[in-house]
């Protein structure tokens, strides 16, 4: 293990609730979490047990209605529309089950989408992108459409996207939940490359206990509060 | 984002729906059409009026005719005196009158010489001509050729001719060529005083030569000059001199008081030879047998009456009788006749213009000045502008509504990619403003083709429209025109709108959730 490290997220008495109808439904309820920098946290449990509405608070795609959310000294809630979109542009990389390929644009393209939007100069951005394809492997494919790949190179493509900020976390929510187990390896020792050798704190969202047994501490939900 | 990532990736958006975005598109075109179309046509309108007048300093000239309830023509060098029903006809003595107005510098009679058709001698195709007759003296229009001579006061079968008949006639590119070449003009009906006298009708009643007389007949007359800058192109220029001979004709005329005087003559001559021959009528009468037949009675009288006819006509001749003098050549001067056409008066200032004008009315003509054309000409095509204009507005508002629907349809469309795009940390107003410019590239897409098609056809109306002003003598040159500022706005004002019209459907994607926008399929 490395020498001690800070916290890098810290959550108090967190709570997320929802309206169905007339009912209040809490999909987080009282989370108390602190994840250390670099570290790889796997999260499992049924599903509506509130898993992806934690990672979406913590990652910034939605917001806590209570408590307290601090990522990289940022308190979260303090954030409004356009620091919390930058926050998620140079802080966080998501890699969703579904990929979420813009499927008009190439492999390179997609990969440049947060650079666009950070505003980076197109020469660079274009370099930085092919970098990291190349880092997953698919140099070869920079100028393919998103349905002109497999599964597996679909999600390699989404772990570049994420990584082309030079994100601190990447959050991903069931990124194996769509391939087959020996894709699902090659994910997760890509993702578990970049947690070892790139120190990106890394958080993912689970229902494969072989994914689970490569992380560092896994925590278990249900009904909105972290059973262990 | 970056503004130029907005339009690349705004373009790049419109492109995945070629025939959606195409028809979009489509309806922004019309509507910058007719809005193109309304503006050039305002603007042509004015550019032509203005620069006819510039062209003869036409701000201080007063049109004036004999018919005082005269319509305003909307050219100022028409010889149209209107109606016939006027008594009044306008001559000399109304110039001198005209001069006489305080303020008026000179006046000159305009005459349309009417010719059927024109041709260059030795070629065979004829043209349409509008032939305009001048005081060249005068201090009033000033016709400057820019190649050759002007016309001189005394000049006769000389012609300056404008540009339009030497685009007719395909010397545009080396119009001094024509200087020195004959023009042939066509005229039918009665001859004129520059021709050969007419033949003279036989005896009697003669079909082919009342005929023969009605074909047309060539005159010819030199160009002198070509004049590119005046008032109207079409036009081409003799002077009032030889208009005089030309519009005065000549016929023959059988001669009823020389008739009847000969038939006096004849009859006294006649009674004066049967008295001298009396005796010798005698003398025949004797002679004849009592027993010669009825025959050989009528032919000893016979040869009497022949003799004395001879007789008679010998005498009349030495008196100087002879057939043909019965016919005189009759001249009608159709200038004093019917007048002049119109006047055309300077006046020395143009604040003095519309006060000359009113002067003019009072003596009972009728006036029309340069300012009142104007007036006439812009209330007409400010109208036909309005219309169009209106038109467009509403074509315009309906390809906005077209906007407003495919861009809902787009958010509705993209609402993944729209998460895809904020998890990447994209802001509000970054999917505000790609969708705005989205919106906006469909606007300005719509101004352009709009402008391209409009210039075409505009080329091709000019085209077709400088033809027909032509050979219909309308003083209208290039009568669309795109000047810089109408480009710049109509692409302005149709980005405008298509920005407008993206406006809510932007906002609306915007404000989408991104972890339901995530969520969406």
């Amino acid at each position: 293990m490395p020498s001690p490290r800070e916290n890098i997220i810290q959550l108090k008495s967190v709570r997320r609730t929802y309206m169905m109808g007339k009912e209040t439904v809490a999909a987080l309820d009282g989370i108390d979490l602190d994840i250390k920098e670099g570290e790889f946290v796997a999260i499992m449990g049924p599903s509506g047990s509130g898993k992806s509405t934690l990672a979406n608070v913590i990652g910034g795609l939605d917001r806590a209605n209570s408590g307290y959310v601090e990522v990289d000294r940022q308190e979260l809630g303090k954030l409004n529309d356009r620091e919390l979109s930058e926050y998620r542009n140079r802080k966080i990389g998501f890699v969703f089950q579904s990929f979420n390929l813009i499927s008009n644009y190439t492999t390179l393209e997609n990969v440049m989408l947060p650079l666009i939007i950070a505003g980076m100069p197109s020469r660079m951005r274009k370099d930085k992108a092919y970098g990291y394809l190349k880092a997953v492997g698919l140099e070869s494919r920079t100028d393919h459409k998103p349905t002109q790949l497999s599964g597996g190179e679909r999600q390699r493509v989404s772990i570049a996207r994420a990584l082309a900020n030079d994100p601190k976390i990447i959050i991903a929510d069931e990124p194996t939940g769509n391939l087959d187990s020996k894709k699902s390896s090659e994910i997760i020792a890509i993702l578990k490359g970049l947690n070892r050798q790139g120190k990106i704190t890394l958080i993912v969202i689970t229902h494969d206990p072989n994914v689970a047994r490569e992380a560092d501490r896994t925590l278990k939900m249900n009904d909105g509060v972290i059973t262990r | 984002m970056k503004t130029k990532d907005y339009v690349i990736l705004g373009f790049r958006n419109l492109w995945r729906r070629k025939s959606r975005s195409f028809l979009t598109i489509f309806a922004v075109v019309i509507g910058a059409l007719s809005i193109i179309i309304m503006l050039s046509l305002v603007i042509g309108a004015k550019n032509v009026a203005t620069k006819q007048l510039e062209s003869i300093d036409g701000l201080t000239l007063v049109s004036v005719s004999a018919n005082s309830e005269m319509e305003s023509s909307g050219n100022l060098l028409s010889t149209d005196s209107g109606d016939g029903d006027s008594e009044m006809i306008i001559n000399d003595s109304d110039i001198v009158k005209l001069k006489n107005i305080q303020n008026v510098v000179d006046a000159t009679p305009l005459i349309g010489i009417w010719v059927k058709s024109v041709k260059l001698q030795g070629q065979e195709k004829r043209y349409r001509a509008n032939i305009l007759a001048y005081d060249t003296g005068s201090q009033v229009l000033k016709i400057n050729p820019d190649v050759g001579r002007s016309l001189k006061k005394g000049d006769m079968d000389k012609v300056v001719i404008g540009i339009g008949l030497v685009k007719s006639l395909g010397y545009t590119e080396n119009p001094e060529d024509l200087i020195g070449k004959n023009l042939v003009l066509y005229v039918e009906g009665g001859y004129t005083d520059w021709e050969a006298d007419p033949p003279k009708p036989p005896e009697g009643d003669n079909k082919d030569y009342w005929e023969n007389l009605q074909k047309p007949r060539e005159i010819t007359a030199e160009i002198i000059g070509i004049v590119s800058n005046g008032p109207d192109e079409s036009q081409n220029y003799i002077t009032l001199d030889w208009a005089r001979k030309l519009m005065t004709q000549k016929e023959w005329k059988w001669d009823d008081e020389k008739r009847k005087q000969m038939e006096q003559t004849r009859n006294s001559i006649e009674q004066q030879v049967s008295r001298e021959w009396e005796s010798k009528k005698q003398q025949l009468y004797a002679g004849i047998k009592n027993d010669a037949s009825d025959e050989e009675r009528k032919e000893v009288e016979q040869n009497y009456r022949n003799e004395m006819e001879t007789e008679i006509q010998k005498r009349m001749t030495t008196m100087g009788y002879n057939q043909t003098n019965f016919l005189t050549l009759i001249k009608h001067d159709m200038l004093s006749e019917r007048g002049y056409g119109s006047i055309l008066v300077r006046v020395d200032s143009t604040e003095n213009v519309e006060k000359v004008g009113e002067e003019i009315k009072k003596l009972g003509y009728g006036s029309q000045t340069a300012k009142q054309m104007l007036d006439e000409i812009e209330k007409i095509f400010n109208l036909v502008g309005l219309i169009i204009g209106t038109i467009g507005g509403i074509v315009l508002f309906v390809a906005s509504l077209g906007i407003i629907n495919t861009m809902v349809m787009a958010t509705y469309e993209r609402t993944r990619e729209i998460g895809v795009m904020r998890a990447c940390g994209a802001t509000r107003k970054d999917i505000r403003n790609l969708f705005v410019f989205e919106a906006g590239i469909i606007g300005f897409m719509g101004g352009l083709i709009g402008l391209g098609v409009s210039y075409g056809l505009a080329k091709i109306g000019n085209t077709i429209g400088n033809q027909i002003a032509l050979s219909e003598g309308i003083p209208i040159n290039n009568l669309i025109s795109f000047p810089l500022w109408l480009i710049v706005s109509v692409i302005g004002i149709t980005t405008i709108v298509g920005i407008l019209a993206g406006l809510f459907p932007a906002i609306r994607a915007s404000h989408l959730d991104p972890v339901e926008a995530l969520r969406s399929e």
